[in-house]
């Protein structure tokens, strides 16, 4: 059978470590919303970047892009200048000499 | 661990020459064998054996189901390089590169399938130890399943008032252990109403003491009669993170042995998962915990623990040739080193990626009357579903764990291209 594991926040009352309430239910939720949104909810643009040995970013790493030569919709500049992006994919080529990975950006300001 | 700086930096150089360390991972007390091998004779092992070629995929995460495919490396080898008789399929295989007097690992993973031609190389396919956690590899386990000793049943032999601190079950004999939060529960099935979780701190076999008022998961206690049905499940609160350190690290002993799978200790980052949960504001205990209840044995780790992690926005990744847990976070929140156009030798910009899938409205409800429904029906979206937007903004807010926002609170941006809204009434 497939695993069973069922999630819930804290309703515990009276005891240490345990409260009665659905705070944690809402931290959580507030958590997520505030590390993933509302950068969440729009849609970001991917960059795949090569760039030369093997680097050590890894999935969940933060990869600051500057840019003059990448263009963004961001409507205030055609540049990546200072993006902070998200690596969700790849990593070094250990028989070649690079490493590429794929990295979301958000265009800040961008309305479409 | 992290990569030595060292070793890192000579491997940012493009003057470097790698020898290739490849490895079968001993589990301690059990019998997978242990080989080795290297492109290199000397001084990495006695049985040096050259490997062709490897090749490494790592891994992704998709958006927004936050679903993760694993890294795979396949490896080819002189043909007879590695008696087959001695490998196991499952075997926990890590590739490592030597740079200079530094050996650092680069991937690790379990061994999936090994291919032998006539006329070719053989080929040792890996996938990535991050999904490949399914059984058990704890020594002396055998064929028992992860959380083996719940979904044991029995019936109360002595009725049970709501509320009071012992709960004297039955004359059979239920498994009830603890896990870090120090309670263990049952999941009782009671004649006087709703199924509930009750969970307690000491269990003498026969009876569980030190029982809440409250049961878990939302459920309520009440009053429990002669010949009711009781089952015993696997019980804990805390981060999602650190139930992966109980259940990954060997020298990690919160969790009894049923509850964790024994791979060696030197693949999994402990510090580094430890340091995620520390980074991120939510802690173990207190009104943040989250509490899981494992009402049957599970037969995939991963399938465990996956809903877990994502459900709290963390993931179970590939770093440096460990596997470790880490919390995502939007751009916001995170910082790295920089790179240059002096650095970038090729770089593509994908303005608008198909495969987000997140197509939001920005629209902005000024009637002030909270509680009635406003739907932008005239809207349509253009999207790869199309349909009603409003529908895919609840979606995207169920994805996030968050509730459909009130009426007065739907302000959400428009994403997916430049047009003309008929959006009458949403200015």
């Amino acid at each position: 059978m497939k695993a069973e594991a069922a999630i819930r926040a804290p309703l515990f009352g009276g005891s240490p470590g345990f409260i009665t309430s659905s705070a944690g239910r809402d931290a959580w939720r507030a958590d997520i919303a505030s590390r993933l949104g509302p950068w969440f909810t729009e849609r970001p643009e991917v960059v795949t970047i090569t760039l030369p040995g093997w680097r050590p970013e890894t999935i969940g790493d933060g990869l600051v892009i500057d840019s003059e030569r990448m263009r963004s919709r961001a409507p205030d500049t055609d540049a990546l200048r200072g993006a902070v992006g998200l690596i969700i994919s790849g990593g070094p080529d250990f028989f070649g000499s690079s490493t590429t990975y794929t990295v979301l950006v958000v265009p800040d300001g961008a309305a479409t | 661990m992290t990569w030595d700086p060292v070793w890192a930096a000579r491997a940012k150089s493009s003057s470097r020459s790698p020898v290739w360390l490849v490895e079968t991972v001993p589990v301690p007390g059990a019998a997978a064998p242990a080989r080795f091998v290297s492109s290199a004779p000397w001084p990495y092992h006695i049985e040096a054996l050259l490997v062709d070629e490897c090749s490494i995929s790592h891994g992704s995460i998709q958006f927004p189901s936050m679903q993760v495919s694993g890294s795979a490396c396949s490896l080819a080898m002189q043909p007879g390089a590695v008696a087959i008789e001695g490998i196991l399929q499952g075997t926990i295989v890590r590739v490592s590169v030597a740079l200079g007097d530094r050996v650092e690992p680069v991937f690790v993973g379990a061994l999936r399938n090994v291919t032998e031609s006539t006329q070719g190389p053989t080929v040792w396919d890996v996938q990535g130890l991050e999904v490949s956690l399914f059984g058990r590899y704890l020594a002396g386990s055998g064929t028992r399943k992860l959380f083996a000793g719940t979904g044991e049943t029995g019936v109360c032999s002595f009725a049970y008032a709501a509320g009071d601190p012992t709960f004297s079950h039955t004359a059979t004999l239920l498994t009830l252990r603890a896990g870090s939060s120090g309670f263990r529960a049952l999941h009782v099935t009671p004649t006087t109403g709703s199924p509930f979780y009750l969970v307690g701190t000491g269990n003498t076999g026969a009876a569980m003491t030190g029982c809440l008022a409250g049961g878990a998961l939302d459920t309520t206690v009440v009053d429990v009669e002669v010949g009711d049905e009781i089952r015993s499940v696997a019980f804990d609160a805390g981060h999602p993170l650190d139930f992966l350190v109980h259940a990954l690290d060997p020298d990690d002993t919160t969790w009894p042995d049923e509850w964790r799978i024994g791979i060696p200790g030197d693949v999994f980052d402990t510090a580094r998962t430890e340091t995620e949960v520390n980074r991120h504001g939510l802690k173990a205990t207190g009104p943040q915990a989250v509490q899981v209840i494992t009402p049957n044995p599970v037969d995939s780790f991963g399938e465990w623990i996956a809903p877990v992690l994502s459900a709290c926005g963390a993931v179970l990744v590939q770093r440096q040739g460990q596997i470790v847990g880490r919390i995502l976070y939007g751009p916001a929140g995170l910082s790295g080193e920089t790179v240059t156009d002096d650095e970038i030798v090729v770089a593509s910009v994908s303005h608008w990626p198909s495969w987000t899938g997140a197509e939001i409205l920005r629209v902005t409800d000024r009637s002030a009357q909270p509680g009635v429904p406003v739907v932008p029906a005239d809207i349509v979206s253009d999207g790869p579903g199309g349909g009603d937007p409003w529908s895919t903004l609840v979606y995207v807010h169920h994805l996030l764990g968050l509730d459909p926002p009130p009426p007065q609170r739907r302000q959400v941006r428009k994403i997916p291209s430049r047009q003309t809204l008929p959006a009458t009434g949403y200015p």
